[in-house]
C-alpha cells in the first residue's frame, strides 16, 4: 500500500468565543506518520483548533477522528471524550509539568494513571524517556529547579512515554529564551523521526521546513493553504500566505 | 503588688486546663475544616442557585462574634437534646450536658467561612495548566484533584491554615464564659478563689504564648517541607545521589557514604 492510512480526521470544526468566530469550517485528514506544521498570524484559530482536537476546548460543531473513534463536538458522555484523549498527548507552550512531582515522576504519572503500569515498569519506561530526551540526570529534580528548555523536554517525554497516535504541540517553544529553543526543537525533530503523527503549532519556519511532512496555512479560522513544505514556504500561490511569509522574512532580517 | 509566689502557683493548676484548650483547638479546627470543604464545593458549585445560598451562609456565619454563637447554642442546648433524645431514642442527663461538644460546634461554625475561603483561595492558586495537563493525558476529573490538584492546594494552603489554628487557639478561651474549664478558665478560677487577678492571668498569658509559639514553629516546619518542590533553590541532592546508586555507579556510592560519614 503506497497511500498511508489516515489517522487523524478533522470534520467541519466551528468554534466561537463570544461574538469572535474562531474558527470557521476546519477540515483536515493526516495520515499516519505526518508531521504536520501549522502556521499562522496570530488570531488565526491554530491553538484553538488544537485544543478542540482534545477536547480541552469543546467546538461547537464538527467531529474528530482519530484511529478511526469518531467523537462528536456534541458528545456528552465524558467516557467517549476521554478514550479520544487518550489516543493523544500534547505539549504545551507553558510546559505545564506537575509541579509537586519530580521530572521522572511527571513522566510516570500519565502511564500510573491512566495506563495502570505498576510502578516499578513505569519507572523503568519514564527513564527510558528521559534518556531519548537527554534528562535522565535531572530525573529527580522537581520542574522548579529546571530551566523552561529542559521542563519543556520533560513535557515531551511525558507526551512520548503514552506512546499515544498523534502528540500536539501548542507553540512548543514560544515560552523559551531563544538561547534555549533550538534543544527543544532538535528534541521535537528526533520524535519525529520516529514516525509518530505530530501536529505542531508553531512559528518556526525553519523548523516547519526542515522537520515537517506537510504544512498548512490558517488565517481567519480556515485553512488558507495545504502542502508541502517546499511548495508552501518557498512557493506560496495563496497571496495571504505569501503576505504573511513576507512579513515574517522581514521581521527576521530586521532582527 | 505582683507577687511571684501566686504567679508560680497559678501556673499548675493553667497547665492542668491545656488540655482541654488542645481538645478544643483540635475538635473545632477539624469540624471547621470537614464543613468549610463541604462549604468550599458549594460555594464553587455550578448550580447558581446553590452558590448563592452558601455565600450569602458563609457571610453570614463571618459576621456573626463567637461569644454570641457560645451564647445561642450553650442557652438552646436542653432544648436541642430533648429533641434528639426523642429522635434518636436515648436518654439525655440534664445535670450532665454536652457542653464541651456544643463549644466546639460554636467555635466551628464561626471558622467554617475562614476555612472555605483558605479552600477557595487554595484552589485559585493552582495554574489552569496544571488541570489541562491531566486532562490532555485523559485522567478523570477525580484522579486530576486527587493525585495533582489537591496536593497542591494543601501546600498553598499551610500558611493561612496555621493562621485559622492558632486564631481557634487562642478563641478557645472564650468558652470560659460557658463553664468550660479550659486555660482561660482554670487561669480565672485560680483568680477568684485566691482574688490574684493580676499574676492568675499574666501566667496565663505566659502559658498562651508558649503553646502559640509551639504551634507557629510546627507550622513553618511543615511549610517549608510540603512547599519545598516550589523553590528553585534547593537542588535536591540526596535524591540526585540516589539515582546515580541506582545506576549502578558504585564509585558515586562509596563517595556518598564518605560524604556520610564526614
Amino acid at each position: 500500500m503506497s497511500e498511508k492510512k489516515t489517522m487523524v480526521s478533522l470534520n467541519n470544526i466551528y468554534k466561537h468565543f463570544g461574538e469572535n468566530n474562531v474558527l470557521n469550517g476546519v477540515n483536515i485528514d493526516i495520515r499516519k506518520g505526518d508531521v504536520v506544521v501549522i502556521l499562522g498570524p496570530s488570531g488565526s484559530g491554530k491553538t484553538t483548533l488544537l485544543r478542540c482536537i482534545n477536547f480541552l476546548e469543546r467546538a461547537d460543531q464538527g467531529t474528530i477522528t482519530i484511529d478511526n473513534y469518531t467523537v462528536s463536538s456534541k458528545e456528552k458522555k465524558q467516557s467517549k471524550i476521554l478514550a479520544l484523549r487518550r489516543k493523544t498527548a500534547m505539549v504545551f507552550q507553558q510546559y505545564n509539568l506537575f509541579r509537586n512531582r519530580t521530572a521522572v515522576e511527571n513522566v510516570m504519572e500519565g502511564l500510573r494513571v491512566v495506563k495502570k503500569v505498576p510502578k516499578a515498569e513505569a519507572r523503568k519506561k519514564a527513564e527510558a524517556a528521559l534518556d531519548k530526551v537527554g534528562l535522565l540526570d535531572k530525573a529527580d529534580f522537581y520542574p522548579a529547579q529546571l530551566s523552561g528548555g529542559q521542563q519543556q523536554r520533560i513535557g515531551i517525554a511525558r507526551a512520548l512515554v503514552m506512546e499515544p497516535d498523534l502528540i500536539l504541540f501548542d507553540e512548543p517553544t514560544s515560552a523559551l529564551d531563544p538561547e534555549l529553543v533550538g534543544e527543544v526543537l532538535s528534541c521535537i525533530r528526533d520524535v519525529a523521526k520516529t514516525g509518530i503523527t505530530m501536529i505542531v503549532v508553531t512559528h518556526e519556519i525553519a523548523f516547519a521546513k526542515e522537520a515537517a511532512t506537510r504544512v498548512i496555512f490558517m488565517e481567519g479560522g480556515v485553512v488558507v493553504e495545504d502542502g508541502t513544505p517546499d511548495q508552501l514556504i518557498n512557493h506560496p500561490e495563496n497571496e495571504r500566505t505569501q503576505q504573511f511569509l513576507a512579513r515574517i522574512n522581514g521581521a527576521a532580517a530586521s532582527a | 503588688m505582683f507577687q511571684w509566689s501566686f504567679f508560680v502557683e497559678s501556673l499548675k493548676p493553667i497547665i492542668q486546663c491545656m488540655p482541654a484548650t488542645l481538645e478544643l483547638t483540635a475538635g473545632a479546627v477539624l469540624l471547621a475544616l470537614a464543613l468549610g470543604i463541604a462549604a468550599a464545593i458549594l460555594v464553587r458549585c455550578r448550580f447558581h442557585v446553590v452558590n448563592v445560598i452558601f455565600t450569602v451562609v458563609n457571610s453570614f456565619l463571618k459576621g456573626i462574634p463567637i461569644l454570641l454563637f457560645l451564647y445561642l447554642l450553650s442557652s438552646s442546648m436542653d432544648g436541642i437534646m430533648t429533641k434528639l433524645a426523642v429522635i434518636f431514642n436515648f436518654t439525655y442527663n440534664v445535670r450532665r450536658p454536652p457542653v464541651f461538644a456544643f463549644a466546639i460546634l460554636a467555635l466551628a461554625l464561626s471558622y467554617i467561612p475562614y476555612m472555605c475561603d483558605m479552600i477557595t483561595t487554595a484552589y485559585d492558586t493552582i495554574p489552569k495548566g496544571q488541570t489541562e495537563a491531566c486532562e490532555a493525558l485523559g485522567f478523570t476529573k477525580w484522579q486530576t484533584m486527587h493525585r495533582i490538584i489537591i496536593p497542591q492546594m494543601m501546600v498553598a494552603a499551610i500558611p493561612n491554615f496555621g493562621n485559622h489554628f492558632v486564631n481557634l487557639l487562642k478563641a478557645t478561651s472564650l468558652t470560659c464564659m460557658i463553664t468550660i474549664m479550659e486555660m482561660m478558665g482554670g487561669a480565672r478560677n485560680f483568680a477568684t478563689m485566691n482574688q490574684r487577678f493580676l499574676e492568675a492571668y499574666t501566667a496565663c498569658a505566659l502559658l498562651y504564648w508558649v503553646v502559640f509559639i509551639a504551634f507557629e514553629k510546627v507550622f513553618s516546619m511543615i511549610e517549608k517541607r510540603a512547599g519545598r518542590y516550589l523553590s528553585a533553590a534547593i537542588p535536591a541532592k540526596k535524591r540526585h545521589r540516589r539515582l546515580l546508586m541506582s545506576a549502578g555507579r558504585k564509585d558515586e556510592e562509596a563517595e556518598d557514604r564518605k560524604v556520610n560519614i564526614a
